[in-house]
Parts: C-alpha cells; structure tokens; sequence
C-alpha cells in the first residue's frame, strides 16, 4: 500500500483544471497571436528574400547606420533608464518617509500614472513649446541672460531626448518603486540602529541589498520602455537622432526605401538587444537575490 | 545605585498623554517586565529606552549616565522585536554578525561570537539558512542572538512572542530566561500577557493608562494587588461587593452573609471593599449551614490537570470561579447547589 499522498481528485479537482483552463486559454491565444506568431513571421521575414533564404538583411544590421541607431539607441535607453532610476527612486523615497504630508503621496501617485502615460507627439510638442529654440523656458532664460542654445543645449539631441524621455521614466519609476519602498519594514531599520549601524551603514547593507532585485527590474522596464519608444523621438527630432524604431519606420513607411525584410531585421535586432539585456538581468537578480524566498 | 533609572518620563501625542510622569529603577542583571493591556504606554516607555523616541519630559539614566538625548545606535542596547525584524537578505549567521559588523570588528571575531550565539540559542546548525526558511520561533531566536552579539547594556523585548502559537511561546519564553540567567543581561520585556509575565520576570511593572500601576515580584502582584485594575488585570479573580462588618473579628458583610476576611481586621465597620477571591482558593462542598456562602454551578472548564467551576451565588447575581482538581470536579454536577469556602486569609481586600 503506498502512502504517498496524492492529488486530490473528483469533481474539485477536475472544476480547478477546468477553470484554469477558462482562464489560461484567451491569455494563452492573445500571447500566440500577438507575440509568439509576429516574431515568428519576423525571423521567417528577417531571414528570406525574393529568392529564398538569404543572411542579407540580418547580415546589414551590421553595416554603418544600423550600428549608430543600435548604439544611439542602447545608450539613449540605458541613460534615460538610469535617470529615471535615480530620479523617480529618489522620489518615491522622499515623498514616503515618516512625516512628509499624506496629501502629497497621493498626488505624486496620481500625477505619476498620468505623466507616465503621457508620451509621443504631445510630450513632444509640450518639450518644443517649453524648451525648443524659441519656447517659453528658453525665452525666460534668455531674458535673464542665459542663453541655453548658446551654451549648447538643443532639445533636438541625445541630451535632449534623455531630458524628454526623463518626463514619463521618472513617474514610471515612482509607481512601480513605491510598492517595493513600502515594503522595507521599519523594523529592520530600527534594528540596525539599534545595533548601532549607520543610516549609511544601514542602506549599504540592508536598505539598498533588499531593493536591489526591485531595482534591477524597473531598471529593465524603464529601458525597455525607452528602447521601444517611437513617436517621441520621431516627433522631436524627426530621424536627426538615429534610432533604431525611427530606422524601422523609415523603411517600412519611408519616402527613400520599403524594405519589409529591412525593417524584420532591424525589428529582430531590438529582440536580440532585449533578450541579452534580460539574460543580464537575470544572472545578476539570481546572484543579488539568492535570499528571496521563491 | 540602580543600573537603569526612568525618572519621571512623560511622552504625549498632541493631546493623548501616553506616559505620566513614569518612574523604574532598575538594578544590575535583573529582568523586569511591563505588563498591560494594549495602549498602556508600555511600548512607548520601552522605545524611549531604546532611543526611539524621546520623551517630553524626564530622563533616561543607564549606569549613572543621562542618555536621554543619545541616539540609539550609541545606546548599547539590544533589541527584539515582536516579529519579522531579521535582515532576509542575510543568512542567520549574517544576522548575527551585524552588529559587530558595523562596529568594524574583525571577521574571525564576528564569526566566532555569532556561532557561539548561535549554539546558545540552539541554532548551530541553522547558521546558514535565511530567515525565509527558519520558523518563527527560530527567527526570533535568531533575533535573540543578534541582540545578544554586541554584547548589550540592557536587552530590550517588545513582545517577542507575540506571533508565535502556544507550544512555541512557552518554549522560547523558558529558553529567554535561561540565557538571561547564564548572561546576566539586565533585560526590559515588554508583553501584555499576564502569565508570561509573572513566569519570567524578577520583578514586573503593571502599566495601565500611561501610569504604573503596581510594581513588585510576580507574587506580590498576583497575592496582594495594589488596586482593583491589576485585581482585574492579573489573573482570574472573583469580585463581590463587601462592607466591612466588625473589623476587630475580620467579618465582612457579603450579600448579606457575615463572612471572614482576616485582612479587614483593623478596617473600621462600615467601609465598602472590593472583597476578591482567586479560583485557586475557593473551595466547593456539599451545602450545610457552615458554608460562608452557597450558590449553584453553572459552568464547567475543563483545562486538563485543573477544571474552573462558575458558581452563581445565592442571594445575588455574582460569580465565583472554583478552581479544582479535574478528578475532583467530575464530582459537582452542573446545576448542583455547594457551599462556598476560603481560608480566612485568602480573600483580598480593597477599599471600593
């Protein structure tokens, strides 16, 4: 006789199967249909030419302009991710610290999951209007004597686009950092000075240590956020920056060029840089988080 | 010269005074709790101790030193909190070590006092496992040994066992005043349990409203209460409303029966009392006219070794509890009229 336990079974059983089928099976068929199948279609696309297969297309992405709008693209994202990081952390850290007004929580938050949202042509029409060559900002500053184009400041650059980007990565970060800020138990703390840590003492080995898993993943979705980032960019620089999505555009739409297996490429490339950025993430949450109960 | 003196301590919160004027000597090695119900100040008191908080008014004086406006970091004080205040990016041994790692101590030390603390707590083996994957009753003796490391003075406990179930609570409370015993630590505890309290503890502070209430040995608190609220607090106890009939005799009038209470000898005739009578010291007989007041059972308990008799009183609708031996009790059946006895010097008496 084995006294192993076992499964339940009977009716329980078979309804839990059945209901997380009901529930799995439309996230399963939008996943299918909108992730699994396009990047299928972009490798077979990315991979065949009018006359068969061909490493053409894939083999260009190494070629001069791609490379720029891959690097521009990769630094863009990795500065404006880090900004947001170390801005919108910075924050949501002092807006939650014991004493600071209840109300200003709930606006930071409110106003976060609007400005977080708030991208593309409007964001960067609002950027023209406020800090172009001739927007309010600038003006105002001109006034005064500062003269920020003068001093080789253009919106219409990297640095200005970190700037713009910086405008919904930060709110991001605030929402998505806050949970894990209010997470941090005042016990643990407390216990830290009590046995007469530092607050330096007490961030470098506890505070900082336990958010790092959080950090490391809104670090990724803030760049992943900024990678992928179209309309923005287009808008404000109108393809003066190299950039990979705006290349993509450019040869899928473009006045010059249609390359469909150009754009599959250029699109599959974006996979690959995301793919090793994750794998990066995830050996580094594996050795930062070996404590995390999984 | 005490070790730890609280000299008339007083904390408010806009207009809720926690702490009145709160006062507690403490002498070298001993362990003294704060006993009371939630809100009491009792936390409050402790975190003020602990450099938490500072008080409004009063000071906090560690071996003849005011350190009322030290940071707790230069306190020296170990600390255990009720539940979940371990480091979980931190192994036990980790844990342990944090203190003296912050104190730039060198490793071999660190390690060897955190296995030493380890051991003592019973944890040797646990040394590398996160807080994740120890229960709680070994997290909070981790927590112990952490506290211990640095080699405190004065440990602090807020309700260390609060979160814990029975079995483990009883355990750890035992295991807490062993190592006590074999450190010598002077040790402040905070807890509203009573039984834990008077287990534990060389002496035990009752706090009630942000005041002290009474403060003795666990005996004296629970035999001779200071006022009705600790009567209340401090165990179960039987309250009926006496006045004192003859005070030479030690007779009190008790729903109308002159019963004897050798404590009210000396009390002038007339004076209203508490009259109070623990369960352990009421005995239940079959009825005859000896008996100093008779009543019916109307609730059994059983508790294992002992079994709680609620008996109503005749005359009245006051309650006694009778505590009895579980062999003896299967004897009174529910709805069986007993007489109700004590020895004269059980019942205690508190002017009302």
């Amino acid at each position: 006789m084995s006294l192993r336990p076992t499964r339940p079974a009977g009716p329980l059983a078979r309804s839990g199967g059945l209901f997380t089928l009901v529930f799995m099976a439309p996230f399963l068929l939008y996943v299918t249909a909108f992730l699994i199948l396009p990047t299928l279609m972009l490798l077979a696309t990315a991979f065949l030419g009018k006359h068969g297969p061909t490493l053409h297309y894939v083999a260009a992405l190494g070629e001069g302009q791609t490379v720029v709008a891959f690097r521009n693209s990769i630094e863009l994202s990795a500065l404006a991710a880090l900004v947001g990081l170390l801005v919108g952390g910075l924050a949501a850290y002092f807006v939650l610290r014991p004493g600071m007004p209840r109300g200003l929580r709930s606006l930071v938050t409110t106003f976060g999951a609007v400005a977080a949202n708030f991208a593309g042509v409007p964001l960067a029409f609002a950027f023209i209007a406020t800090l172009g060559s001739l927007g309010m900002i600038t003006v105002w500053f001109k006034d005064i004597g500062v003269n920020l184009y003068g001093m080789g400041f253009t919106l219409y650059s990297m640095p200005g686009l970190v700037l713009v980007y910086a405008y919904f990565q930060v709110p991001l970060m605030i929402i998505v950092i806050t949970p894990a800020l209010e997470a941090l138990r005042r016990e643990w703390r407390e216990a830290a000075e009590n046995l007469g840590a530092s607050t330096w003492d007490y961030w470098r080995h506890v505070g900082l240590p336990i958010l790092l898993p959080s950090l490391l993943s809104a670090y990724i979705l803030l760049f992943g956020n900024a990678f992928s980032a179209y309309a923005t960019p287009y808008a404000l620089t109108s393809g003066i920056v190299a950039l990979v999505p705006v290349e993509i555009s450019n040869v899928l739409s473009g006045n010059v060029m249609v390359s469909q297996q150009t754009g599959a490429a250029l699109a599959l490339g974006m996979i690959v840089v995301m793919v090793v950025v994750m794998g990066i993430y995830a050996l580094i949450a594996r050795r930062v988080g070996r404590w995390v109960k999984r | 010269m005490s070790y730890l003196q609280l000299d008339a301590v007083a904390k408010h919160y806009g207009s809720r005074t926690v702490l009145r004027d709160v006062s507690i000597d403490l002498k070298a090695g001993e362990f003294v709790s704060l006993l009371g119900p939630s809100g009491c100040g009792k936390t409050t008191l402790l975190r003020i101790v602990a450099g938490f908080d500072q008080p409004d008014s009063g000071r906090v004086v560690l071996e003849g030193r005011d350190i009322s406006g030290l940071a707790p970091a230069k306190r020296q004080m170990g600390m255990v909190f009720q539940a979940y205040s371990l480091f979980p990016n931190m192994t036990a041994q980790e844990n342990v070590q944090f203190g003296l790692r912050v104190r730039r101590q060198d490793a071999t030390t660190q390690q060897k006092r955190a296995r030493e603390l380890l051991e003592l707590v019973g944890l040797g083996e646990h040394a590398q496992k996160y807080p994740h994957q120890l229960s709680g009753g070994q997290q909070q003796r981790v927590a112990l040994a952490r506290a211990l490391a640095i080699s405190p003075a004065l440990l602090l406990l807020d309700e260390p066992l609060s979160a814990l179930d029975a079995k483990v609570r009883v355990q750890l409370r035992d295991e807490i005043r062993r190592i006590q015993q074999e450190t010598g630590v002077t040790t402040l505890f905070v807890t509203h349990d009573q039984e834990e309290a008077l287990s534990i503890s060389d002496r035990v502070v009752v706090m009630h409203d942000g005041v002290l209430a009474q403060v003795g040995e666990p005996a004296a608190i629970y035999g001779e209460p200071a006022n009705i609220f600790v009567a209340r607090f401090v165990g179960a106890v039987a309250e009926l409303q006496g006045v004192v009939a003859d005070g030479s005799a030690g007779m009190v009038t008790v729903l109308g029966r002159q019963v004897a209470a050798n404590r009210a000898r000396g009390m002038a005739a007339g004076t209203r009392v508490y009259f109070l009578l623990r369960p352990e010291t009421v005995r239940l007989g079959p009825p005859d006219a000896a008996g100093m007041l008779h009543g019916t059972v109307i609730a059994r308990t059983f508790y294992g070794a002992l079994t709680s008799l609620k008996v109503e009183i005749v005359g009245g609708s006051d309650c006694v509890t009778a505590a009895m031996a579980s062999g003896d009790a299967v004897n009174i059946a529910i709805g069986s009229t007993v007489s109700i006895n004590w020895d004269p010097d059980s019942p205690r008496l508190l002017v009302a």
